[in-house]
């Protein structure tokens, strides 16, 4: 609220005379209030008639209204009248913008709060298929809620076999084993060390050194010899 | 929209809220009451977040046991619940005419409005008792492990109760605070301390007991007409 002009601090005279002090405040009008209440009071009926008019509806005619509609309209109906008991009956309209600011803050916390709950729990039927799905290392691309996450995404059913041994696979089908064998020979020759590193798995780039003994040995796939020795534990592990 | 003039009645003793000053480390009474005033709100925030809790403890049991909350629901009695959220909105009035009384000088309406804030808040509080919470608590309609219902459908049902109760509970709670910060300002205004020059303390706590009516605002359709 803005104050007379005349209102300086006075070093001398902290306390001042300012008779006027409140004078920019407002005092709001009762017929403004009386008009507010009206609102809210005729907003509760309409609230409590469409809740009413739904069950009647489903009870006389058959008709069921989703219960999402139920919960928007019951929502948006009460978000209304919350926002005139905020604006006129603790006068944000009227005051200064910080406060109005200073509650906007707190209902974007609320939402980040309701909206990532929702978020996760909406999910969740999502991330269980997901879970459910055989674990193949490098992915097998089988996980069954992918289709319905992406969309467009093939829905390849690799029969637990990675990924690159399926492509593998159905290229020998569609071409045969000659033209595969003669293809990779070339890429041999080409590149000379094709084929000859180990297949990149995810468990490889897990530190394989810790304090923890044979944390990392039932998934190390340390029996195909491309596994670094340098970890006494799995050199035992080696040895039988 | 008029604005607050203070007059000086001359000859008369001056009534308390006439003579107020404003806490020296303020520069005027109107900074004193704005940061007051901001001090509110941001209290105010804290209480939406507390009360967001149990909005998003209903929503993800809601979302989990849609049957539970819908039985829940119709064992509630929806014309008890508009009967205490009219007494609530008029309450809520009141209290915004009795902070305008204060700044205009009208003692009289400055206390009968808050005496009938009190009253509705009472009455709130025995329509709850006695059509809600007692009967339901006696035929075993109670939260979690008191539970003790026979006749339920819904194995979730003491869920829907213990959100029920909660959420009922502690607007409840804040009904009785907000009840008690207006009788402190009832008796302050016998003493004639609140006038033009000071009326925080009616607008602040007055802004409380919005707040009280916020909350039910959205507690009403959630737990009476949602099903």
């Amino acid at each position: 609220m803005s104050h007379d002009a005349t209102a300086q601090f006075n070093p001398l005279d902290p306390h001042g005379h300012h008779d006027h002090d409140h004078e920019g405040h407002i005092v709001v009008d009762w017929k403004i209030l009386l008009g507010i209440l009206m609102a809210l009071l005729f907003f509760t009926l309409l609230t409590v008639s469409a809740a009413n008019f739904e069950k009647w509806i489903a009870a006389e005619f058959d008709v069921v209204i989703p219960n999402w509609v139920n919960v928007m309209v019951a929502m948006s109906i009460a978000t209304v009248k919350a926002t005139l008991v905020c604006a006129f009956f603790m006068q944000l309209f009227y005051d200064k913008f910080l406060n109005t600011v200073i509650m906007l803050f707190c209902l974007l916390a609320l939402g980040l709060f309701l909206g990532f709950s929702a978020l996760d729990l909406g999910g969740r039927g999502r991330v269980n298929d997901f879970i459910a799905a055989p674990i193949v290392l490098g992915g097998n691309s089988e996980t069954a809620g992918m289709q319905s996450v992406l969309g467009s995404v093939p829905n390849k059913k690799t029969n637990l076999l990675t990924q690159i041994e399926f492509a593998k696979q159905t290229y020998i089908e569609e071409h045969g084993q000659e033209a595969w064998d003669q293809h990779n020979a070339e890429l041999e020759a080409k590149h000379g060390h094709h084929g000859s590193h180990p297949v990149s798995d995810a468990n490889r780039s897990i530190p394989t050194h810790g304090i923890t003994p044979d944390l990392y040995s039932t998934t190390e796939p340390n029996h195909d010899g491309h596994t670094s020795h340098d970890d006494p534990a799995h050199d035992e592990d080696d040895g039988h | 929209m008029s604005t607050i003039n203070a007059h000086h009645t001359p000859g008369a003793k001056p009534m308390r809220w006439e003579t107020y000053k404003h806490e020296h480390h303020w520069r005027t009474a109107a900074d004193e009451f704005d940061a007051a005033k901001l001090g509110m709100w941001l209290f105010l925030t804290t209480e939406v977040l507390l009360f967001g809790g149990i909005f998003c403890a209903y929503a993800i049991f809601r979302m989990m046991y849609p049957e539970a909350f819908t039985n829940g629901s119709s064992y509630l009695d929806w014309r008890i619940g508009l009967i205490n959220t009219i007494v609530l909105l008029i309450s809520s009035f009141t209290v915004a005419m009795s902070v305008r009384c204060a700044q205009l000088n009208q003692q009289f309406w400055l206390k009968a409005n808050l005496i009938i804030t009190l009253i509705c808040a009472a009455l709130f509080v025995v329509i709850k008792l006695t059509f809600e919470y007692i009967p339901k608590l006696s035929q075993g309609k109670a939260p979690g492990t008191w539970f003790s219902y026979p006749y339920a459908h819904h194995p979730e049902e003491p869920i829907w109760w213990g959100i029920y109760y909660a959420g009922t509970g502690i607007h409840a709670l804040h009904v009785f605070i907000g009840a008690g910060l207006l009788i402190w300002v009832l008796v302050r205004s016998f003493k004639g301390i609140y006038g033009p020059k000071n009326y925080t303390m009616v607008e602040t706590s007055g802004l409380y007991w919005h707040l009280v009516d916020l909350v039910w605002i959205f507690l009403f359709p959630l737990l009476y007409l949602i099903h």
